[in-house]
């Protein structure tokens, strides 16, 4: 869409916040804590990180979080009563700062939780957020999107998109919603001029150029054929079974359910899980299809990589490189998909 | 905000024990809204739940043609969830989501003759599959049976294989894999059945359930009998959670048990990695 | 939402993560890249440490046994009772007939508070904690070689040594963040790793060396190592000379230790004696790791001094990436041992047979200091059992399912008089108690744990704790005060002053200090003191680093005709002690729902079972039932067992055999008889 572009100062940005977290929307953002960058609400007087390296803890925690409740009960006599809980987001949100990769991510979740059946929760969640994207000036070391073609740029699915210029963040319009935003502080912005477009460009080419990791994309395919490749024994033998790599990818979705009864009230809740834990699959009387960490190994690669693409046409992973920061025995996604499908 | 996660009430209407740990139950639905909304096909799934154990999908074992007003679960006690509904009776109240997963297309079978090759309780979601094509047994070239349990006491159904094996061109064959005093039939592995029947692949429709490694030994001989893949129907079972195709735990390669499934023909699975 | 920083309470690595607080509860975990031991990264346990915080089973009222049942007291009544029946224990049976049993899951206020309790409010020496059951022969063997019974080197070091040289310790599974410095030097770096264990387990795959030893026989070999080492010129002949003592006693034994006799005892060939000997010996910097396949023995004493004696003999210790390196088990058993939760030691291993220690401590609580040394875990027990201990009270320890020989273990707690058991949920030992305390867990309060490598840390109040349940510290504070002894803390930093003002070691380490620096490792004297990331520098702690002739003996138990299988006990990754939190956190507990034990094909074929079958495992103390795992990673005629599940308690078949000196019983090695059953 052709729409006006706009420019906000640096220092405007966490009084640009603090005014629209006094209207009615709860605002994220991410800020320093305790020497890491995180994501939390925003209160007044809090620093908004701009220049920072993508939070470890994706913000897929804000749209199904760590442990969600679904269902309440109360047992009565010989049954039950039960209704939704209340863990849905029922006002407004902002999301601010949230980086290319992690909006793809969020697009990838919406596609099996739209398959078939609706999951409202996660649904109501992201209907009710507002996109306020950030592109990256600074990758990760371990950073690929741009392989994935998921950064550092964004297209679309952004209400407002900020670049960081220098001394001020550009700003590009994505919806109405996001229009309607700016209209409720319009003292902040200026109407961004062709030099600040210039300035954007140079800067979104400038990152390009900064990916020290690549995944040679175009051999993917390659993958079907390579199901008995002795490498992926090699990472299953490193692998200590410790499910990070599942927890904190922004586009994971894999979770488990669990009831907790508290006298006769009681709350049917689902919390993360992943593939990569043993008890994922087994059955009871002990069966399981993947008993060994190598047959793990390869479904959380091929459902990345293979299978989720030719379900839904994309891949399931956006290159944001968390499983290689928060794996224990830094098993390299990069390096060792490259490896196996003979990339560069 | 509306929930598929959220169960209906279901009142159990009787326990039958079939076996030492496994019972029928009968149940319908509390509120008449659930009762006629409640529409399935044989091969579907619910996920039952006792609030606080948990929920557990459980194939539905009654038919939609013969039994009305009420629908039944098969249910083996197995582990946290079973054992809780196992301990429940007449009268108890259970949580009930579905009907879920896809189902038999028995009318694609037609003119066929359809081979059932059963273990275990692998009966209980074939029972449905079984009733529908005997029920209009004319259409179908026609049935055979091949059941195996465990042990006698561990045979599902029995008056059910009585009914069946005394319609005419239907034929039911059992075995166990291990025998007792009072037990004169078929000793010996379900495949092991094949030499007992004329079987004729081109002409015939076979459909398998049972367990993991039962289907394996079995596949690989109606493949070598020459059976077409789009001919071999079977179910599969995975841990599953949701049943609605979120969860992610039933997923095998591109496909999710729980929704596209969890009845499969053989050649829609035979690329996945770990079909068995 | 909002996100809290603490510090993991499962294994001694010490990591640190966010716990994710909504609406009062925390629902998640989140890493930090910036913590020093976890940068970012936490095993299966930290990843799920939130979820057995509000658990349905926490503890949250008071419990008095009334009638034979637990039933629902006021605090009040609940702290009235266990002061009243301590005093009149006190005063009937003397201060001696009661005993207090610390918890190395408590922070270290907590223990400090508690040993202060025993011995200030008591009167009694009798304070321990199930260090007692993990390295209570570290403590004892590396205080008499080196002076100082702790890790030598920090974890980081780790990546950075030329050998590692790992034995008695699964550290995969048991120090997941410290094994990952073990895999990223011998990837990264090119390090070698000697690993020398009896099973087959992650790091064999690693390894360049995996000598399988008969359990039991560590002396042995590690003699046969040395032995080499002298014979062919590999010793530090500069660093033994000038930095050690008792090098030619040593000598003299080891020198019948030829790499052949080696073998006939220990099974491991001759030549790998050598190998092991040459690839240590040649190392710039080699690094020992052990942890409790080295310290649960009879010999666990003998065992640690070898280790001790194997690095001075090459001069590896008392620089970087070297070092004698005990893993310690749990979050805060190393806490738990500084604060002097040990029968003859106050805080900062000072000692309770000093009389100027006894004196200055007296003065500072303002009560006679017992002198008689204290039982130990183990003792208490036994005496308990006789008849002679009569009041037990119990802060955060489970002995029914973690101590030895379980039925004798209930026979003892059943024959108190009273019995108080302060936990966050009912645990095993909970159920035979007369008062049970609700306490808070990690999540709800604050204070300090110290990692294995001394790093005291701090704990964060995340969310209000459940019902009434109370910290700790607070709780032991209240029945002191219900005793007539005049303990009052505001918070647990008001502890740590004290413990400042007491403790030498821990004198630099403010709530402030550690807050700033990820934490602080002891000995820190002052308030500008740095800490102390590897110890024995330039001097030994104890001066001269002393070497010792440690002869070879025989486990208790040898196999024999009836029982001809040798049972090891230990743990597994997913699950934690004796699962009181694992056991209820839902992950964890799916990922193993229950207890196994593990044998070799062959040993499995003979007695007709297959994998996933049940057996029952028997030895001369009792019998379980459990579930086989056949596995060619253990050697025929050994078995192993996890001791975390209730339902198949190893600890029913342990042998309660003491190491004379340490006192720590023999979890790594009895003999056993294993059958199917139907
Ligand atoms: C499509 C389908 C149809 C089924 N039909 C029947 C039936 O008609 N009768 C019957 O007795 N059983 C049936 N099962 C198997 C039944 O679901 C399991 O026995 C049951 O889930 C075990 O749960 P538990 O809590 O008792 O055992 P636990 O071992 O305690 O299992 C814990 C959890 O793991 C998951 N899980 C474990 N095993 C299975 C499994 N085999 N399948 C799916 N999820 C599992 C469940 O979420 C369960 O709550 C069916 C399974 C599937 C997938
Ligand atoms: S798989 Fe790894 S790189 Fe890809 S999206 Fe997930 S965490 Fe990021
Ligand atoms: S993060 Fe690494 S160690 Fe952990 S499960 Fe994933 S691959 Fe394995
Ligand atoms: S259990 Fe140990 S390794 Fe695992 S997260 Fe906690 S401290 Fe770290
Ligand atoms: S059961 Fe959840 S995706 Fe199939």
């Amino acid at each position: 869409m052709a729409e006006k572009a706009y420019t906000v100062k640096l220092g405007d940005v966490s009084r640009l916040l603090g005014k629209i977290a006094k209207e009615k929307y709860d605002v994220i953002v991410p800020t320093t804590q305790d020497g890491d960058v995180l994501y939390l609400p925003f209160k007044d007087g809090m620093g908004v990180v701009m220049d920072h390296g993508n939070p470890l803890t994706p913000p897929k925690e804000f749209f199904l979080p760590q442990t969600d409740e679904l269902v309440k009960y109360k047992k009565e006599g010989k049954g039950f009563k039960a209704e939704v809980a209340k863990s849905s987001l029922d006002c407004k949100r902002v999301l601010f700062g949230i980086r290319p990769c992690d909006v793809h991510a969020l697009m990838c979740i919406d596609l099996p939780f739209k398959d078939t059946y609706d999951d409202s929760y996660y649904l109501q969640k992201r209907a009710n957020t507002l996109i306020l994207a950030m592109t990256c000036n600074e990758p990760g070391d371990n950073c690929f999107c741009a392989s994935m073609g998921c950064g550092p740029d964004l297209d679309d699915n952004y209400d407002l998109l900020f670049t960081n210029i220098g001394d001020m963040l550009y700003v590009k319009v994505g919806t109405d919603e996001g229009k309607n935003l700016i209209d409720t502080a319009p003292e902040f912005f200026d109407e961004a001029d062709k030099k600040d477009a210039k300035a954007r460009s140079a800067k979104i080419k400038e990152v390009e150029n900064k990916f020290k990791r690549k995944l040679d994309t175009k051999k993917l395919g390659r993958l079907k054929d390579k199901f008995d490749d002795p490498t992926w024994q090699e990472m299953a033998d490193r692998c200590i079974k410790c499910g990070g790599c599942n927890y904190i990818c922004p586009s994971c979705y894999c979770f488990n359910v669990v009831d907790r009864t508290y006298g006769d009230d009681g709350v049917r809740e689902r919390s993360w899980d992943g593939c990569m834990l043993e008890g994922f699959t087994r059955m009871a009387g002990g069966a399981n299809p993947r008993q060994a960490n190598v047959e793990r190994m390869k479904q959380r690669y091929y459902h990345k990589l293979q299978y989720f693409n030719d379900r839904y046409g994309r891949h399931l992973c956006v290159g944001c490189g968390r499983c290689t920061d928060v794996c224990p025995v830094e098993i390299n996604m990069v390096d060792y998909v490259n490896k196996i499908i003979g990339g560069a | 905000m509306a929930s598929e996660y959220l169960p209906k009430q279901a009142e159990i209407l009787s326990v039958k024990k079939e076996t030492a740990d496994t019972s029928r139950f009968r149940m319908k639905f509390v509120d008449p809204a659930d009762r006629e909304a409640f529409e399935y096909q044989p091969g579907q799934f619910v996920e039952i739940s006792v609030m606080g154990a948990g929920e557990v999908p459980i194939s539905i074992t009654s038919s939609p043609l013969i039994d009305k007003g009420y629908f039944e679960l098969c249910i083996r006690d197995t582990g946290k969830v079973t054992r809780e509904i196992h301990k429940l009776g007449e009268g108890d109240i259970v949580g009930i989501r579905g009907p879920y997963g896809n189902s038999f297309d028995i009318k694609s079978m037609q003119g066929k003759e359809v081979l059932f090759v059963v273990g275990g309780l692998g009966l209980a979601p074939l029972r449905p599959v079984i009733n529908g094509v005997v029920a209009s047994r004319d259409e179908y070239k026609g049935v055979k049976i091949l059941y195996g349990a465990r042990t006698p006491g561990d045979m599902l159904f029995n008056e059910d294989l009585d009914e069946w094996s005394k319609i005419d061109g239907v034929e039911v064959l059992t075995t166990v894999d291990r025998a007792d005093d009072s037990w004169k039939g078929n000793v010996g592995v379900v495949p092991k059945l094949f030499e007992k029947t004329e079987i004729e692949p081109k002409k015939t429709v076979a459909v398998i359930c049972g367990p993991g490694i039962m289907i394996k030994f079995v596949m690989k001989d109606l493949l070598g009998m020459g059976f077409k893949e789009k001919d071999i129907w079977l179910t599969m079972e995975r841990h599953m959670k949701c049943g609605i195709g979120k969860c992610g735990h039933c997923n095998i390669g591109t496909k999710y048990v729980c929704i596209d499934g969890p009845v499969f023909t053989f050649d829609q699975i035979k690329d996945l990695p770990d079909p068995y | 939402m909002e996100k809290v920083i603490t510090t993991c309470p499962y294994c001694g690595s010490g990591c640190s993560y966010f716990l994710c607080v909504e609406d009062g509860k925390v629902i998640g975990v989140a890493p930090n890249r910036v913590h020093p031991i976890s940068k970012g990264r936490l095993c299966v346990k930290g990843w799920n440490a939130h979820e057995f915080v509000h658990h349905p089973g926490r503890l949250t009222k008071p419990l008095i046994r009334k009638g034979g049942n637990l039933v629902e007291a006021s605090w009040d009544e609940a702290l009235d009772m266990v002061a009243n029946r301590l005093k009149g224990i006190k005063e009937k049976s003397g201060s001696d007939s009661i005993g207090v049993l610390s918890s190395a899951k408590c922070t270290n206020e907590e223990n400090f508070v508690m040993m202060k309790f025993a011995r200030a409010v008591i009167g009694t020496n009798n304070v321990d904690h199930c260090a007692r059951l993990c390295h209570a022969s570290t403590v004892a063997g590396l205080a008499r070689a080196f002076g100082s019974g702790a890790m030598t080197n920090s974890i980081d070091e780790l990546e950075h040594a030329d050998v590692i040289l790992v034995t008695g310790s699964n550290t995969i599974e048991q120090h997941p963040l410290i094994a990952v410095r073990i895999l990223k030097a011998v990837r990264d770096h090119g390090a070698k790793l000697i690993l020398v264990d009896p099973r087959s387990i992650q790091l064999s795959k690693f390894a360049v060396i995996h000598a399988k030893h008969k359990p039991g026989t560590d002396v042995a070999w590690i003699n046969g190592v040395m032995n080499v080492i002298i014979n062919e010129g590999l010793a530090d002949e500069e660093f033994i000379k000038t930095r050690t003592e008792g090098f030619e006693e040593m000598k003299k034994l080891v020198m019948d230790y030829t790499p052949e006799k080696v073998e006939e005892i220990t099974t491991i060939p001759a030549d790998t004696i050598r190998e092991i000997a040459r690839t240590y010996a040649r190392a710039s910097a080699a690094s020992i790791v052990y942890s409790m396949g080295i310290t649960q023995h009879t010999t666990g004493t003998d065992n640690v001094l070898s280790c001790a004696n194997l690095a001075m003999i090459t001069g590896n210790v008392g620089k970087p990436s070297t070092g004698v390196n005990p893993l310690r088990g749990q979050n805060n058993v190393q806490g738990a041992c500084d604060l002097g939760a040990l029968p003859v030691v106050y805080s900062g291993y000072q000692s309770v047979a000093d009389e100027n220690v006894r004196k200055k401590f007296s003065e500072a609580w303002g009560a006679e200091m017992p002198s008689a040394p204290g039982l130990t875990v183990v003792e208490m027990v036994n005496a308990a059992a006789d008849g002679k201990l009569k009041g037990l009270y119990i802060m955060g320890e489970n002995p029914m399912l973690s101590d030895p020989d379980l039925s004798h273990v209930k026979e003892g707690l059943e024959k108190l008089e009273f019995l108080v058991v302060q936990d966050i949920f009912l645990t095993e030992t909970a159920e035979l108690a007369d008062v049970v305390l609700p306490a808070e867990s990690y999540a709800e309060k604050t204070g300090t744990f110290t990692n294995t490598e001394r790093r005291v840390q701090l704990v964060n109040k995340a969310v209000e704790a459940p019902g009434e349940a109370r910290p700790d510290w607070d709780i032991v504070s209240d029945v002191a005060r219900r005793m007539g002894y005049d303990m009052k803390y505001n918070s647990a930093e008001d502890i740590m002053t004290e413990i400042n003002k007491l403790t030498p070691s821990y004198t630099g380490i403010t709530y402030q200090r550690i807050r700033e620096n990820w934490g602080l490792a002891w000995p820190c004297p002052t308030l500008d003191h740095p800490g102390t990331p590897y110890l024995h520098k330039d001097k030994f702690t104890r001066g001269l680093g002393s070497f010792h002739a440690v002869p070879f003996k025989p486990p208790a138990e040898e196999t024999d005709d009836e029982y001809p299988f040798i049972l090891s006990t230990g743990r597994m990754l997913e699950h934690f002690h004796t699962g009181t939190m694992t056991r209820r956190s839902d992950t964890l507990d799916r990922e193993v729902p229950k207890g196994f034990i593990e044998m070799n094909p062959k040993d499995a074929d003979a007695i007709g079972v297959r994998n996933n079958w049940p057996v029952r495992v028997t030895t001369r103390r009792g019998s379980v039932v459990t579930t086989a795992r056949v596995t060619d990673g253990i050697p025929e005629k050994m078995l192993f067992m996890p001791f975390h599940f209730r339902e198949a308690a190893a600890n029913m078949l342990t042998n309660p055999a003491l190491d004379p000196i340490a006192k720590i019983p023999e979890f790594k090695v009895c003999a056993a008889t294993v059958e199917g059953v139907q």
